[in-house]
């Protein structure tokens, strides 16, 4: 299939399960009464509530924090040359977490909530963060060639940020523990539209700056000694890639909490759906697929036919961890990283 | 001087530490013409590597400087050097699933634009590139398709198509097989010849340099570099003794080393040709010393003809016909010193 | 044997014997245990139950995980008889006690009531206690802070050692390790109890220990009979406003249970909640779409919160703008408390019938005379 086609299809299918959820939740609107929305006409107050303020930019959300997540994990493990690097597994999620603990710690709770200035304030910490363990990672990555001994170190930086957030609630509020706990819990129905102009605006600038960015990736493929003898300049193009992933990452986790495993699993759905690692068309259809695995995650997570919804995290999690465990058992026969 | 491709003042090679530096080689004043296929050769750990890497521009010049198209490889960017030199090392690639006309093209990426994109200039180019390598038949199969000797020439296809007119190669024929080893070394004496090209290569495979190679580099720790017509330094002795070791000999007939064996009986043999020369082999490969005097205890002749007969004489009185090398040592080795043989020699 | 060491001998034996008698038959009196005991009746607590015997109490409280066995059983002995024999198996406890261990600031405000705080000496968390006496006490160096409620300090409890400790057990028992202290340990599960003035009812548990029973009795009579009179005020009352309760945890809302002790309330206050048919005597977790559906158009919400500083309907709106879509919240009819500063959750257990006229005092306004709002107020 070539290119375009491909495209094409991880679109449309994103785009249907975009239709899904705003269609099927736990409280039952006819198709119609979507249509009729999307028309203009007038509809109940229930449905056009349901559907505007909660389900859309809910569905929203899930597409970027999706495609977010997912371009992170991609450029991780093209970066690291390793198929199980991600944002979450290498602990940068840890690390914006803390970043968010911390600000909370002296700003209060509720800048989690806040607009403006409460949210610049949350994006620059989460961020700070995610890049404190990215570059700690990166050199880190330097003296470490094994691959699976990278992951543990992430691993073990995740449990260190973990734990420094342990510390933190010891001395903090009841009321900021709670909201803080609240949040680590990872939705996607925390951004409402008065926050999504920065969540959006955010994420979608670093998609863009990661579109710009298949070259460089194609060549630190081949390896650092290859891509420097085809003129990158490696250390420049490292650090921009590792950027772009972390403040991906940071602004992902500073708006909806810390989401496991869309980062790690997608891009290889992505590498096998595709058939081959040009990053040329590795980067759009990951960024599709993984706006795709998010909106399936969440109708799945809203819809277990009772009055509950399931944490996000959890369907993260069951989708995911098998895929992790498939790529480690087929990593002799893998013909990529 | 104004037509080395590449050329070296007083170069030192080594890497930086922490305190300070470590030098493996200094004052090194080589040169790369166009149209030459130089091989450098040397024990491990000699430093090979080490200038391979430095005049690719991967570690630093630690003294002196190197002169790519004229330009001190010092000032060099990346992107100027991508133009200049292409690389095919010894690391394994990662990327199976890259096509072969994919990992060609990626040749290209100094002259494509922002993302990549290949112009119909470069389609050529990478095809091009891809038949002077002979793998036409599979430009389009991915590349965990391939043997290793294919994969390897898709690399040099990949660095032929960076249209350099400088390629290093770290030991690229490391892992073929004999014939493997010969293609790539004839291709690249051929790239070398038709494409105006200088290349530089590293190997342990003394019998295709001496094939192949305009020039042979010598390096080992501890000596000065020798550089030389292969010939010339094999005829001054210095193959020798860069390889030199206990119990190694250099057989400068055949241009191949050889271990050093104790022997418990000298033979005398009387035989020409082929078959004389690989009789002696066998004979040293078990302890039996070839002796061109007479004055041997054993003597072995070798029958003109087909089917040469190997008669054995010497202390006893009976001869002992063997048809077989492997019947003549069998013999051999039970065999009275007493009983003498006479044959004549013809050599 | 001579004749002197021999009379030496005879008179050992017998004093040893007569001294043995003595002790025997102070034994051999009190053996003479009454078996008869009456039960405490208790109104509406369910956790716990008392039966009172001629020389003793036996106070047990329910497992409410395991209901085949019970989680504790104190018997309860004044100090001023000499200890029984043949006690049931229990923790023996000697009455009054003089000194208690508190962790809650429920501990606190029993003790208050019933008049004896000045017998604290050990307590945990003490800035949630809100007792000035407490702080004067701890001043006087009389009180020690033994830690947090959920991590007790065996050292500091050691050091304190109160006759007895007031905990809350939970399924997984985070007290184990205090039993090295030897100081006994009351579990108190008032929390448990579905019913208002079920928690309420605990203070009779309390004033066992010392010898106060009367007074507790009193109390709470005080209580039940304020409280029941609120209810009959809105018992055959027509119009019953809509209510529901609670906010968005996350992506989940967890709503109170029909048989809890919120639904409790709002029934006895004379409104109609929203999810009042539901069996569960805790919370149970819904999607934020369903409860929208459902209370969209409820006239009341009851929202709790702990805030730190003036809690606002804008403070709402901020957190998930879609709650400023519920009818409740557009016709400002939000019953708030501020946990930080009105104790609801623990003065207010011994308060119920406050917190009911609270209640009634909004969704029925005009039905109370003169009454002032101590826990729950409109949100402004």
């Amino acid at each position: 299939m070539r290119k375009g086609q491909i495209i094409f299809l991880l679109f449309s299918i994103s785009f249907i399960l975009f239709g899904l959820n705003l269609l099927l939740g736990p409280v039952t609107i006819p198709a119609r009464t979507l249509f009729s929305l999307i028309k203009g006409s007038v509809v109940d107050d229930l449905s056009r509530n349901i559907l505007l303020q909660i389900r859309f930019p809910q569905s929203v959300t899930a597409i970027l924090a999706g495609a977010g997540l997912a371009t992170a994990g991609l450029l991780m493990q093209t970066l690291f040359r390793n198929p199980l690097a991600g944002p979450d597994v290498l602990g940068i999620t840890s690390g914006a977490s803390l970043g968010v603990a911390v600000i909370t710690m002296f700003t209060g709770a509720w800048i989690v909530y806040m607009p403006q200035l409460g949210v610049l304030s949350l994006i620059l910490s989460a961020m700070a963060g995610a890049m404190v363990v990215m570059l700690t990672i990166l050199a880190l990555s330097q003296r470490i060639k094994d691959n699976a001994m990278l992951l543990i170190t992430g691993l073990m930086m995740g449990y260190i940020s973990s734990a420094v957030v342990g510390v933190l609630t010891v001395y903090s509020s009841a009321e900021n523990l709670q909201a803080f706990t609240l949040w680590g819990l990872g939705t996607f129905s925390s951004v409402s539209w008065d926050r999504m102009n920065y969540f959006a605006g955010v994420t979608i600038i670093a998609l863009f700056m990661a579109m710009l960015l298949p070259k460089p990736l194609n060549m630190l493929l081949m390896g650092e000694r290859y891509a420097s003898n085809l003129g990158l300049r490696v250390e420049r193009s490292r650090f921009i890639v590792l950027f772009c992933a972390g403040l991906l990452t940071a602004v992902v986790t500073a708006f909806c909490g810390p989401i496991a495993f869309i980062g790690v699993a997608t891009p290889h759905i992505t590498r096998l759906a595709i058939g081959g690692s040009d990053h040329r068309i590795l980067l759009p259809a990951n960024m599709l697929i993984g706006a795709s695995v998010a909106l399936l995650c969440n109708l799945i997570a809203r819809m277990p036919g009772v009055e509950g919804a399931l944490p996000i995290n959890a369907v993260t999690s069951l989708m995911g961890a098998p895929i992790v465990i498939w790529v480690v058992l087929t990593r002799h026969k893998r013909k990529y990283l | 001087m104004s037509t080395n491709l590449l050329y070296t003042t007083d170069l030192g090679i080594g890497y930086s530490e922490k305190n300070g530096q470590k030098l493996l080689h200094r004052h090194l004043n080589l040169a790369l013409k166009p149209g030459e296929l130089i091989c450098t050769m040397g024990p491990n750990g000699a430093g090979k590597s080490t200038l391979l890497k430095t005049l690719a521009g991967f570690i630093a010049v630690q003294e002196g400087d190197a002169f790519i198209h004229g330009r001190s490889i010092r000032s060099l960017k990346e992107k100027e050097l991508s133009l200049m030199v292409s690389v095919v090392l010894t690391e394994k690639l990662t990327i199976e699933d890259f096509t072969v006309r994919q990992l060609v093209s990626l040749g290209r990426y100094p002259y494509t634009g922002f993302f990549g994109r290949l112009s119909d200039e470069d389609q050529k180019i990478t095809d091009q590139a891809i038949a002077d390598t002979g793998l036409e038949l599979f430009s389009d199969r991915k590349l965990s398709q391939l043997s290793d000797g294919e994969k390897q020439k898709a690399m040099i296809a990949k660095a032929l198509a960076q249209e350099t007119s400088i390629m290093i190669l770290d030991e690229p024929t490391a892992f073929l097989d004999l014939p493997g080893r010969i293609e790539i070394m004839r291709l690249l004496r051929h790239l070398a010849a038709h494409k105006n090209k200088g290349i530089l290569v590293t190997t342990h495979d003394l019998e295709q340099t001496l094939r192949f190679a305009d020039k042979l580099w010598l390096i080992a720790q501890g000596k000065e570099m020798v550089c030389g017509t292969p010939e010339d330094l094999l005829l001054q002795g210095y193959i020798e003794s860069f390889f030199a070791r206990e119990g190694i000999l250099f057989d400068s007939h055949t241009g191949c080393f050889r271990a050093d064996e104790d022997y418990s009986e000298r033979v005398h043999i009387i035989g020409k040709g082929i078959t004389s020369y690989w009789v002696k082999n066998a004979l040293e490969r078990n302890g039996f010393k070839p002796d061109k005097n007479n004055s041997a205890d054993i003597h072995i002749e070798i029958t003109t003809g087909d089917d040469p007969e190997y008669i054995i004489s010497g202390t006893r009185d009976n001869e002992v016909r063997t048809t077989s090398i492997e019947s003549m040592l069998h013999e051999l080795k039970t065999y009275n010193v007493e009983k003498q043989i006479y044959t004549s020699t013809l050599e | 044997m001579k004749k002197i060491h021999l009379l030496v001998l005879i008179g050992t034996i017998l004093i040893a014997t007569l001294f043995n008698a003595c002790v025997n038959s102070e034994h051999r009196n009190s053996k003479a245990v009454n078996s008869a005991f009456t039960i405490v009746h208790l109104r509406y607590a369910r956790e716990f139950s008392i039966k009172k015997f001629q020389t003793y109490k036996i106070l047990e409280v329910k497992n409410a995980w395991d209901t085949l066995h019970t989680l504790a059983r104190y018997i309860l002995v004044s100090r001023k008889i000499p200890l029984p024999q043949n006690l049931p198996e229990g923790i023996i406890i000697r009455t009054p006690v003089q000194s208690i261990g508190c962790t809650t600031s429920v501990d606190a405000c029993m003790a208050d009531k019933l008049g004896v705080l000045s017998l604290i000496n050990a307590v945990a968390e003490r800035e949630y206690i809100h007792q000035p006496i407490i702080d004067e006490q701890f001043k006087k160096g009389k009180i020690t802070e033994i830690g947090s409620s959920m991590n007790v300090s065996v050292e500091k409890l050691m050091e304190a050692n109160p006759e007895i400790l007031f905990v809350s057990p939970f399924k997984d028992n985070k007290y184990g390790h205090l039993k090295q202290t030897g100081v006994p340990l009351i579990l108190i599960s008032n929390y448990l109890e579905n019913h208002p003035l079920g928690r309420a009812e605990w203070i009779l548990f309390y004033g066992a220990f010392f010898e106060k029973d009367v007074l507790a009795k009193k109390i709470f009579d005080s209580i039940s009979s304020h409280y029941e009179h609120l209810v009959s005020l809105t018992r055959n009352l027509s119009h019953r406003p809509t209510i529901f309760s609670g906010k968005l945890f996350g992506n989940l809302w967890y709503m109170a249970g029909g048989k809890s002790y919120p639904a409790r309330f709002f029934k006895d206050a004379g409104a109609d909640y929203l999810w009042a048919n539901r069996p569960e005597t805790g919370s149970f977790p819904l999607d934020f779409e369903t409860v929208y559906q459902k209370a969209i158009n409820a006239d009341y919400w009851q929202v709790l919160e702990f805030y730190n500083g003036n809690y606002s309907y804008q403070n709402l709106k901020t957190e998930y703008p879609p709650y400023a879509h519920f009818k409740a919240f557009q016709k400002k009819q939000v019953l708030f408390c501020n946990t930080h500063y009105r104790d609801y959750y623990e003065q207010g257990l011994l308060e119920p019938d406050i917190i009911l006229a609270d209640l009634i005092n909004i969704l029925h306004p005009g039905l109370l005379k003169n009454h002032q709002s101590k826990y729950f107020a409109l949100l402004k």
